[in-house]
């Protein structure tokens, strides 16, 4: 296992950082395809002046900024560095990570926790996904590294794959945060035709020894056929989709879960597993989802649809090998104690934990250090702790939740869809049907916090 | 760990997987699909119901029948029309018998007809034809068919009188349907004549019996030579239930610490606890026990009072009093979570593991979630056997828990614990007097007799009778205090108003006496000219003379929205008036108007309209008010082709055959979107208030967003919160979105104060910063009546209103002003009248004889003609209140702006 971590991070940490100017970063391997990915979504190129326009007007937004001006408040230098994945300064790389729609921490090399491989979730993924007919979700908090996890699991399940030189298996990822505009999710009916149009696109632009063209096919079979918008996609696959394994990739599922037909959704996916486990041509149909949430809490329903559905991989916080795992990657000097000290607080939340190990090994802080500051306001947590506290204060009855949840005297019932919404930011955790806060930084962050404000 | 794959937990078993157990209900199913019954399966789930019907259909195939499953959930059930769904479930059986047509062409073909009646066409037609042999039709999960938006009513129908057929005509024996879901056959059709379910075969699905389950031991016969003992200890902890006998049987199959040479009966308990009793909340996986949970302290659907009543009821069960099985909903929601099962007429709880799971403790835990006050008293006389009268409540306390309990549904415990009580006060008051031992006895059981029927009665009082103070009887409809109105001039439409002249014609009317009764009513208009409801009863009264009337329906919110329902009323009997007054032949049947009180509310609407859809003699409805209401209400008027022309719902997402509106959100947000567009207002925030707890009285606010989000697609407008609606004071639009020009204030009528709060922020705020800074307020034709208006005056606030042109000195308006003597006309009365004429105009244009004695029928088709045509209303017959180009939503309808400013009003202005 060491091995096989060795060759994924494939540079030592505090080399880099030592050799760039401080406070810059720059974008990982994985991080530059990305890059390259969003800007070609958008049209831009290397060498386009939309970029600096948007930039500016972020950075300067007092200025008048327009098209073909002589200067922009960035360089054309600077974008082109961070597009080649060389360090820029981390003001700037924020900056284009923004106006490319890209999270930073995701594609820098400095959210690098997130390339611990987990286990033992991971190898059953890739053994999940590689059996016919199968059924996998993925479910984890917002940032635990279900993305990141994903693509190694694809990775891995392609090579797998092209061992066997004959093997047609096709892969397609939808990604809901992405793939689509938001009035897609008002109708059912525009959702699936987008889903169908997204899928039939991918797969003729990825596998061209596919004989068919099948964007053009697609008009015909969605228009002129008036049955439900459910029907017409089973119909669709059939005719269309399932001649060779598919393996169907549903990521950020949650964006469906929300919407008005999420039920008939889960309805879909479920009779199709169904229908697939029962054999002949939806047998080579095989879907992995991913999500942050459980289904029902938005739902009005009791039980899950998709409850009993298929394989289930949660993914947790890091335990203290993979926290062990990462501190080697940092090249860090470290004692047994550490791993129970920096866990007694942040519990296994890869972020916080990253976060530490990362200024430990930039600033040559003690980890001592950073934990006694932890909860005041020059403690390195304070920009994460703030983010949440912004995103739960704009919604008063999960702040009001989160107070029932920590503040033992003034526990009372909470709603599970609050539940949920907690539990999607990864502030609580659900265990039964008790709502656990995740960590000891969270409850005394907040503790305080909700105590000044009932003051 | 040892991997076993004899076993299958949860999910269907193949076609003869080596674990399926064949059951009694295997052979009774297979039986009766072979003597051509209609078969159905309901009952809880996870009780091997798809399994069966896995079995069974390949047994028939291999037979030779015709086999078809459909998942019904496949079919979809959210924007699913009428039409669709039975297409769809038309081509999906045609595809799997692979009947060999173009299922689209032929169903477009038969263009006219209901879209039952194109699939019952398809069976009679196509299936029967194309097909010689027997068939068989499995639908699998059919109480999907209630969360459609249309009534599945005649879908079972359909089924029933494929049944009826056989007499007639023979090939209909050949076809044989089969029905599995978790639901109970009342719950999926209400209408008892037409139900499929009384002629059919109910299959009941028991757990396995320990000779059934022999089978089972197979699977552990690598592991002990006394598998058939371990077996029977299985059975005696799931009572054969399949997915926990399965589970278990697993679990002992690859565990690798059992020591077999212990004692089955240790082995299989030691591992009961350990792997599914302990902690079972985490270790329910795939889940079972939860779902069963979910079921119960279900919030969504049912109400914390119900779900008291449930654990209560469990409760006594878990504590092995007798309690019969009966139907009352508490009993069959408990008997379709699967927690307890009807043994010999009684209730008993399904299992031992089921017993230990939800345990004495866990219905305490349950229910000291929800707020009893006397919790901790009562349980402990629950624990005492029913015996502690130390924990009974005192006097006082039992006073204050029966005031707090005032309108709840009140659970068995409940009131055997306030009948202890208050037997034992009292014995205590007896005691006290000092009455003497020998007649003790007796008068305290009588005492206590006594005062169990005064509780029933006074508990049965308190919400009974919400409007006892007025004389009037009151019901309740879903915890709501209702007041059930249905008046033609028989009772006082309106509680508070007291006029003598109303009451004697109501007097009058009652006893048939019509004319007097006109007489009277005529006094009571005179002497209040604003009255519509006296002109209404006065217009009625008069019609009866006439022999038989045309009625129609006026279904509006008196107690609740009296201004709205008197200005809606005000239309309708202006539409009235003028077409009694225009039959002068002595035999015409004249216009009887029926005023319904429906509260508002979605709940009683649904009561209500159900009510009014039964009774033959209501020929349309003008109604209901809020959108809403009138969703919940259109289900039951399509089932009866009665047409519903509402003067006020405007929401788009009404949508039924028999559905008419006045004027639709899409227009409204339409003119908006051109509006913004033409003022060059781009960045615009939308604040619709509704509450993330979605009310049913939102209907309109949601409609009007949504149709907004897309009328303002391509004309340069953006809505900045489009993913935010937290946002509901101008000082958080302001910070978060400093480049707000416009804020749209979605009101529905129950926001206009808030919207009222708004607007003042706003002025306060605009009032510092200069004009190219300032933002505009925007809110809806909701906030256009007379009242709000007003209100708005009042309190000197800033906004505009953007809508259709109003013509404010139509002939109509000129003559209403005069009529009720006000100085202005409300829009609702405009468009009340409106809609009446449209109904007026549906029954004129049919020809004689028909037009003497119209049919809801040919009203209806009369409307959709109009519809289809576009015809607009003639020119006397029109209020000419506002004119809109219907169905063009193009760039150019005219607009119109009413602006507020410091409470001086300026008309609505193009």
């Amino acid at each position: 296992v060491n091995i096989a971590i060795r060759s994924n991070g494939n540079y030592n940490r505090n080399d880099v950082f030592r050799s760039i100017v401080a406070m810059s970063i720059k974008a990982s391997e994985y991080g530059k395809q990305k890059i390259k990915a969003a800007r070609k979504n958008i049209g831009w190129t290397i060498d386009s002046d939309l970029p600096l326009l948007e930039a500016s007007r972020i950075l300067e937004p007092n200025l008048s900024w327009v098209e073909g001006m002589d200067w922009y408040a960035i360089a054309k230098a600077t974008w082109r560095r961070f597009v080649e994945a060389k360090p820029v300064r981390e003001e700037n790389f924020k900056v284009f990570c923004e106006i490319l729609d890209l999270e930073w921490r995701d594609i820098s090399q400095v959210g690098e926790a997130f390339d611990i491989r987990r286990e033992p979730q991971e190898s059953r993924c890739e053994r999940t996904i590689l059996e016919p007919a199968s059924f996998l979700r993925i479910k984890g908090p917002h940032r635990m590294g279900k993305t990141r996890m994903l693509d190694r699991v694809l990775k891995q399940v392609k090579s797998n794959l092209e061992e066997h030189s004959h093997n047609q298996t096709r892969i397609i990822t939808v990604n809901f945060l992405n793939n689509f505009d938001l009035t897609v999710y008002d109708s059912l009916d525009n959702f699936l035709k987008s889903l169908c149009q997204t899928i039939a696109y991918e797969l003729t632009n990825n596998y061209q020894n596919s004989t068919k063209n099948l964007t053009d096919t697609f008009q015909d079979s969605w228009h002129k056929f008036d049955a439900t918008p459910t029907h017409k996609t089973s119909v669709y696959f059939e005719n269309w989709l399932l001649d060779l394994p598919l393996i169907l990739v549903l990521e950020n599922i949650d964006r469906v879960f929300e919407a008005p037909f999420s039920l008939d959704f889960c309805d879909l996916l479920r009779g199709w597993h169904t229908k697939a486990q029962r054999g002949n041509l939806w047998q080579n149909l095989s879907l992995v989802i991913v999500h942050s949430t459980d289904v029902y809490a938005t739902m009005d329903i009791a039980s899950s649809p998709l409850a009993n559905v298929g394989e289930v991989a949660v993914l947790e916080e890091f335990g203290s090998q993979e926290i062990e795992r990462l501190v080697k990657q940092y090249d860090l000097d470290w004692d047994g104690e550490s791993t129970a000290k920096i866990m007694a607080l942040v519990g296994g939340n890869p972020d916080l934990v990253d976060l530490t190990l990362q200024t430990m090994a930039n600033e040559s802080i003690t980890l001592d250090l950073i934990l006694s500051v932890a909860t005041t306001e020059s403690g390195i947590y304070r920009g994460r702790l703030l983010k949440l506290w912004e995103t739960i204060s704009k919604k008063p009855h999960l702040k009001l939740a989160l107070k029932y949840i920590i503040i033992p005297s003034t526990s009372r019932r909470v709603d599970p869809l609050i539940l949920y919404q907690l539990e999607s930011l990864g502030l609580v955790k659900i265990e039964g049907d008790r709502a656990i806060i995740r960590n000891e930084l969270y409850r005394q962050y907040f503790t305080y916090l909700l105590a000044i404000e009932d003051n | 760990m040892i991997y076993n794959n004899f076993y299958k937990v949860g999910g269907d078993l193949k076609f003869q997987h080596p674990s399926y157990i064949s059951r009694q209900s295997d052979s009774e199913l297979y039986q009766a699909i072979k003597n051509g019954d209609f078969c159905y399966v309901l009952n809880c789930s996870q009780m091997g119901k798809s399994s069966l019907a896995v079995q069974i259909f390949h047994r028939l195939k291999a037979e030779g029948y015709a086999c078809c499953f459909i998942n019904l959930p496949d079919i979809g059930s959210s924007e699913v029309t009428e039409d669709s769904w039975y297409f769809t479930l038309t081509h999906k059986i045609a595809r799997e018998l692979r009947i060999d047509l173009d299922i689209s062409d032929w169903w477009k073909q038969k263009g006219l007809l209901s879209s039952s009646g194109k699939f019952s066409q398809f069976i009679e037609e196509i299936l029967l034809t194309s097909i010689d042999r027997d068939i068989v039709i499995f639908i699998d999960e059919v109480d999907i068919t209630r969360r459609l938006n249309f009534s599945a009513d005649n879908f079972f129908a359909l089924i029933r009188s494929c049944y009826n057929q056989r007499v007639y005509r023979s090939q209909y024996q050949r076809l044989i349907f089969t029905f599995l879901g978790t639901a109970t056959p009342s719950s999926l059709i209400k209408n008892s004549n037409c139900t499929p379910f009384n002629i059919g075969t109910a299959i009941v699905l028991q757990g396995f019996k320990l000779n059934e389950a022999q089978l089972l031991a197979k699977g552990l016969e690598d592991r002990t030579d006394r598998s058939k003992e371990i077996i029977a200890e299985v059975l005696k902890w799931t009572g054969g239930q399949p997915f926990l006998t399965q589970k278990l049987c697993k679990l002992i199959a690859e565990s690798t610490d059992i020591d077999f040479a212990l004692d089955p009966h240790i082995i299989v308990e030691r591992i009961t606890r350990s792997s599914i009793i302990d902690n079972w909340i985490n270790q329910d996986n795939p889940q079972h026990l939860k779902t069963i949970q979910a079921r119960i302290i279900d919030l969504k659907k049912l109400t914390e009072e119900f779900i008291i009543k449930l654990l209560w009821l469990y409760k006594e069960v878990l504590d092995g009093r007798e309690i019969r099985s009966n139907s009352s909903p508490e009993q069959v929601q408990l008997r379709l979570s699967g927690l307890v099962v009807d043994l010999d007429g009684k209730l008993k709880i399904f299992n031992r593991i089921y017993q230990e799971v939800f345990n004495s403790d866990w219905v305490i835990q349950k229910l000291s979630e929800f707020s009893i006050p006397y919790l901790d008293k009562i349980t402990a006389w629950v624990k005492s056997n029913y015996q502690d009268k130390s924990q009974l409540l005192t006097k006082e306390s039992l006073e204050n828990a029966l005031n707090s309990s005032d309108g709840k549904d009140l659970s068995s415990i409940d009131l055997q614990y306030f009948n202890a009580s208050e037997k034992e006060l009292t014995i205590k008051e007896f005691k006290r007097k000092g009455i003497l031992l020998g007649g003790f006895i007796a008068v305290a059981m009588i005492a206590g007799y006594l005062s169990r029927e005064i509780f029933h009665q006074e508990i049965y009082d308190k919400y009974a009778s919400c409007l006892k103070e007025q004389g009037i009887a009151g019901e309740k409809i879903a915890n709501i205090c209702f007041r059930s109105l249905t008046t033609s001039g028989e009772k006082p439409a309106i509680v508070s108003s007291y006029d003598p002249d109303l009451t004697h014609g109501i007097e009058e009317f009652k006893k048939e006496h019509y004319l007097a009764a006109s007489l009277s009513f005529k006094k009571a208009v005179d002497s209040d000219r604003a009255d519509p409801i006296a002109k209404i009863f006065d217009n009625n009264a008069k019609a009866r003379l006439n022999k038989k009337t045309l009625k129609i329906a006026a279904v509006v919110p008196i107690d609740y929205y009296q201004n709205a329902a008197l200005d809606i009323l005000r239309g309708v009997a202006d539409a009235q008036t003028q077409f009694n007054k225009e039959r002068k032949n002595k035999n015409d049947r004249l216009l009887e108007i029926v005023i319904v009180n429906d509260g508002n509310k979605p709940e009683v609407a649904k009561k209500v309209s159900t009510e009014l859809a039964n009774d033959p003699d209501i020929l349309a409805i003008i109604g209901h008010h809020f959108s809403g209401s009138t969703k919940a209400a259109l289900p039951q008027y399509s089932q009866a082709k009665i047409v519903v022309v509402s003067p006020t719902s405007s929401s788009s997402s009404l949508n039924a055959d028999v559905f008419f509106e006045n004027i639709n959100t899409k227009i409204f947000a339409s003119m908006y979107a051109n509006y913004f567009s033409s003022q060059n207002l781009a960045n615009i925030v939308v604040v619709d208030f509704f509450d993330p707890k979605k009310s049913d009285n939102d209907e309109y606010t949601i409609a009007l967003y949504n149709d907004f989000k897309t009328a303002i697609r391509g004309r340069g407008v953006n809505i900045l919160n489009l993913k935010d609606s937290s946002i509901n004071s101008i000082e958080s639009i302001r910070s978060k979105y400093p480049q707000t020009q416009a804020i749209l204030a979605i009101s529905n009528g129950e926001k206009n104060s808030a919207t009222i709060a708004l607007a003042k922020e706003n002025d306060k705020m605009n009032s510092k910063i200069s004009t190219d800074r300032q933002i505009q307020l925007f809110t809806t034709h909701a906030m256009g009546d007379r009242e709000t208006l007003s209100k708005i005056k009042e309190s000197s606030v800033a906004m505009k209103i953007v809508g259709p042109c109003q013509n404010k000195n139509s002939p109509y308006i000129n003559v209403a002003k005069t009529n009720w003597n006000q100085e202005d006309i409300d829009w609702r009365t405009a468009y009340s009248y409106d809609s009446t004429q449209r109904i007026i105009q549906a029954i004129e244009s049919l020809s004689n004889p028909t037009r003497q004695n119209p049919t809801r029928e040919g009203i209806l088709a009369q409307l959709q003609l109009a519809r289809l045509k576009s015809t607009e209303l003639p020119r006397d017959k029109s209020s000419g209140f506002i004119r809109l180009d219907r169905g063009s939503l193009d760039k150019n309808i005219p607009v119109c702006v009413l602006q507020i400013e410091k409470g001086e009003s300026v008309d609505f202005k193009q």
